[in-house]
């Protein structure tokens, strides 16, 4: 009977504790369940913190709070008796007992006339007590008892939780505006700033947009402090920011970073040109003169230094690095200026022409500069695939360019990556297309040169007709191949290759051709950095809008995959995704297959 | 250092393993005790979340509540994701998973309503997919309870019978109150370095889980065993080199632990 009534009562917390429950929650809610499974008429709670000798507690009543605190400064009592003992403490009786004189005699006083105490128990040590009166005398069972500590014990657990978060909650709140932001401008400090840079990366890999950095720094800011004093330095500071603040747009973040240096983090840019527009902005607004004391009639001048980067981890910080490099040259140059990066290889072109769905950019040979020669850091792409035994993602990628062909309506595709210098070196080719790709490679020229050193698509939907490569489009209609669309494998600057797609008869894509040739191109390129690098750039699963990325049966099959390939379970997962894509489509069937053995992935061809 | 409180309570608890289906109703409100003092310790600890909830599963089924049980949680996205399962074995996995899309979890994650289905065969129009595939697997009856925190739905707590009929109001409260100790778990679960919401608590929660789906795969790829295996040599390397099952998941996944590392500790214990 007892284990149905205390089952209830312990479903009944559970129930109420779904709420990011607090101490009081939990002391009200015993106190109330106790009052149902026994026969008594109120309690208390008596919690002590050992370290600092204090003591709270919670009763049903007034009069047993005072009582509860008569047994602190009597230092005598049932609750303390239990809380020190380790064991449940019963006066049946108070009017008889004789090991608590003095609080005996207060309690009879308040109108008490049984008292029971039930250690509440933590990791083998006591944190406090449950109290429970009555005003008749009276004896409990030792079922009751067992109850009363069943529930003092489910109690004390929840007590602990709540304390230990309502603690730390506290702590966290304080600490963290304390230890992330500036106290003098109230901007982000350091740190928050590599907070910031990381999650920057994850949007720019996500969204496949690079991101830049503008580091900051006041012109001969020494001068201000050794003349008019820190004071004023500080003032300067302050107003400073405001300044720069207004030159910002909201998806810019400014970081104090030391002294006089602050970093500009700016996401969602539309092109460089945006960049260096807000470091002129900047630059312009601290050179207004400052209502900073009457003294100071000079104006202040800031330097800064632009850099870009991508989504790979730590290429924040690596990016503050060069935009610090960066300033130093706008300083040497005089300073009230800004300079850019040259290390980084570029600007990137603007966005517009990488997202699926915006259409496809095109790239003409006489606009945007030549982008080639900056190919040698690609080098190792190549020199991954090779590492992996042959037959893998050879067969794969060749899969690969059936599907890219089957699925945009064209005849053959072909895969070439960057082999260093602006070369391109033809890695796979699905059937048809393979001599074609040899013919572009050995002729240095054709719609994949082109469209590598442009790093945007480009169309030739009639090879006869097109004027841009005559030996290529000779050869090539020779050939029986009469129109090519090339999309390049870009990631933030870096150019990883080429995906082309062949066709016998002149025609060009439609638009949903097209957005299926982007979707492969990215597909191809996550595959070759996921060999590459060991990780994918992109949460694939967003490419394809679909939901099943995180199913748990994708993730086992990787797991499996990256065994029988030998490679990184990341690079296994874009192999599941990309081969899926080619074949069938039904990511979450291959899984299937691949768990229950009905396929898998060999490394010999 | 076990308080003498713990020794009781797992003394009882072996006793409440011991104890085979059909036992008297006291018996099985005693283990329930038992089970909710137990879960109301372990939270208290610096707990191992992916372990606590497969030991929530399976408990759920040694008390006779289910045949197999399963969490679902719902992902940042909304979408409902496998948490945890009382049996790893990859066709439990394959239903939850059809759930994601329809069926008795999805359901109650959408109306924060208990759903049960006393007979799966007598419904099967309800949810066509999930219906033949469960019934296929040998289960009857379903009941999906959900993971409330206050006005909202963490995701359910899924349970398979393979008999057909209805849980009694007693039951219904009991798994009810599991459901709601699984909500306190997410809650306490603080693996994040700051204090965090609790939607990014249980994205990171399933990440981890993703992190051990990965690390079966790996497992039982390289030693030729069943997923369900699999996870419990994971488990067992974690517990005995002290690890949360998830970090010694990434291991596995990354390499720093090989294949052959969690069969040798296997070998010791």
């Amino acid at each position: 009977m007892m284990e149905h009534v205390l089952l209830s009562v312990l479903v009944r917390f559970a129930r109420t504790l779904t709420a990011e429950f607090t101490s009081h929650d939990v002391l009200d809610g015993l106190m109330a369940e106790v009052g149902q499974v026994l026969p008594v008429d109120g309690g208390g709670v008596l919690l002590m913190d050992s370290a600092v000798g204090h003591h709270f507690t919670s009763t049903s009543d007034e009069a047993i709070r005072r009582i509860e605190g008569l047994q602190v400064e009597l230092g005598e009592g049932p609750c303390l008796a239990a809380y020190e003992t380790d064991a449940g403490v019963a006066i049946p009786d108070v009017g008889v007992d004789a090991r608590f004189p003095a609080f005996s005699a207060a309690a009879r006083e308040a109108g008490l006339a049984a008292i029971y105490s039930f250690p509440l128990r933590h990791a083998g040590g006591r944190f406090g007590a449950l109290e429970l009166y009555a005003r008749e005398p009276m004896e409990l069972t030792p079922a009751q008892r067992e109850a009363a500590q069943t529930i003092a014990d489910i109690a004390a657990s929840y007590l602990i939780m709540a304390r230990a978060r309502e603690r730390s909650e506290a702590a966290n709140a304080l600490l963290a505006q304390a230890a992330l932001h500036d106290p003098l401008t109230g901007l982000p400090n350091r740190q928050l700033l590599h907070d910031r840079l990381a999650t920057a990366e994850d949007r720019s890999r996500r969204e496949q947009q690079p991101f830049a950095v503008i580091f900051l720094d006041v012109d001969d800011f020494k001068a201000v402090n050794d003349t008019w004093g820190h004071e004023v330095g500080d003032q300067v500071l302050v107003a400073l920011v405001d300044r720069v603040r207004k030159g910002l747009r909201a998806a810019d973040t400014l970081a104090r970073v030391s002294g006089d240096e602050f970093v500009i983090v700016c996401e969602q840019i539309a092109g460089w040109w945006e960049v260096e527009a807000i470091a002129d902005k900047v630059i312009a607004a601290a050179t207004e003169p400052l209502p900073v004391g009457s003294a100071l009639g000079t104006p202040i001048a800031v330097s800064a230094g632009v850099a870009w980067a991508g989504g790979t981890p730590g290429a924040g910080l690596e990016a503050l690095r060069r935009a610090d490099a960066a300033m130093y040259i706008a300083k040497r140059r005089g300073g009230d200026q800004h300079a850019v990066d040259g290390t980084s290889g570029a600007q990137p072109a603007p966005s517009a022409t990488r997202s699926v769905g915006e259409g496809v950019g095109e790239a003409s040979d006489s606009e945007a500069t030549d982008r080639s020669g900056r190919g040698e850091e690609l080098h190792p792409v190549v020199a991954a695939l090779e590492s992996i035994p042959s037959g893998s993602v050879g067969t794969l990628t060749q899969r690969l360019c059936a599907g890219a062909a089957r699925r945009t309506g064209t005849d053959s595709a072909g895969i070439t990556v960057d082999a260093g210098h602006g070369d391109l070196d033809s890695i796979s080719a699905s059937q048809g297309a393979e001599p074609i790709e040899t013919l572009q490679v050995d002729l240095g020229e054709g719609p994949a040169y082109t469209a590598h050193r442009h790093g945007a698509p480009v169309r030739a939907p009639d090879l006869r007709a097109d004027e841009r490569w005559p030996a290529f489009s000779t050869e090539a209609t020779a050939r029986g191949c009469q129109a090519a669309f090339a999309f390049p494998l870009l990631w933030g600057s870096a150019e990883l290759g080429v995906l082309t797609l062949y066709r016998a008869a002149p025609g060009d894509l439609d638009p949903e051709q097209q957005e299926a040739a982007l979707l492969f191109a990215r597909l191809v390129l996550n595959l070759l950095l996921a060999v590459q690098t060991g990780r994918p750039a992109e949460q694939l699963d967003e490419l394809f809008g679909e939901d099943v990325a995180d199913a748990a049966s994708v993730h086992q099959a990787a797991g499996m995959v990256s065994g029988q390939l030998a490679i990184s379970v990341a690079a296994a997962l874009a192999v599941l995704r990309a081969h899926a894509y080619a074949e069938s489509g039904d990511l979450r069937a291959l899984a299937e297959d691949v768990i229950a053995r009905r396929y898998r992935f060999d490394r010999a061809a | 250092m076990a308080s003498p409180r713990r020794a009781r309570v797992e003394t009882r608890e072996d006793k409440a393993q011991m104890s085979t289906a059909g036992g008297s109703d006291l018996a099985l409100q005693q283990q329930l005790l038992d089970t909710f003092v137990e879960f109301a310790d372990t939270l208290v600890e610096d707990f191992d979340v992916v372990d606590f909830l497969s030991r929530l599963t399976k408990r759920v089924v040694e008390l006779d509540l289910a045949a197999e049980a399963g969490i679902l949680l719902a992902n940042s996205s909304g979408g409902l994701r496998l948490m945890a399962a009382s049996h790893e074995r990859s066709q439990l996995l394959e239903l939850l998973q059809v759930e994601v899309r329809e069926g008795p979890c999805q359901d109650t994650f959408d109306t924060g309503a208990q759903v049960v289905v006393a007979d799966l065969e007598a419904e099967q129009e309800r949810w066509p997919t999930f219906g033949a595939r469960a019934l296929e697997l040998g289960f009857r009856s379903v009941v999906a309870v959900p993971l409330r925190l206050r006005g909202d739905v963490l995701g359910g707590l899924n349970l398979f019978s393979t008999q057909a009929g209805d849980m009694d109001h007693v039951q219904r409260s009991v798994v009810q109150a599991i459901a709601d100790v699984v909500t306190i778990s997410l809650i306490q679960y603080r693996e994040l370095e700051h204090s965090q919401s609790v939607a990014a608590q249980l994205q990171h929660a399933l990440s981890s889980r993703v992190t051990i789906e990965q690390a079966k795969g790996v497992l039982a790829e390289q030693l030729k065993v069943s997923p369900d295996e699999a996870f419990v040599l994971l488990r067992d390397y974690a517990r005995s080199t002290n690890r949360k099952i998830a970090a010694a998941a990434t291991g596995v996944v990354e390499g720093t632990i090989s294949a052959q590392d969690t069969v040798r500790q296997e070998g010791k214990q």
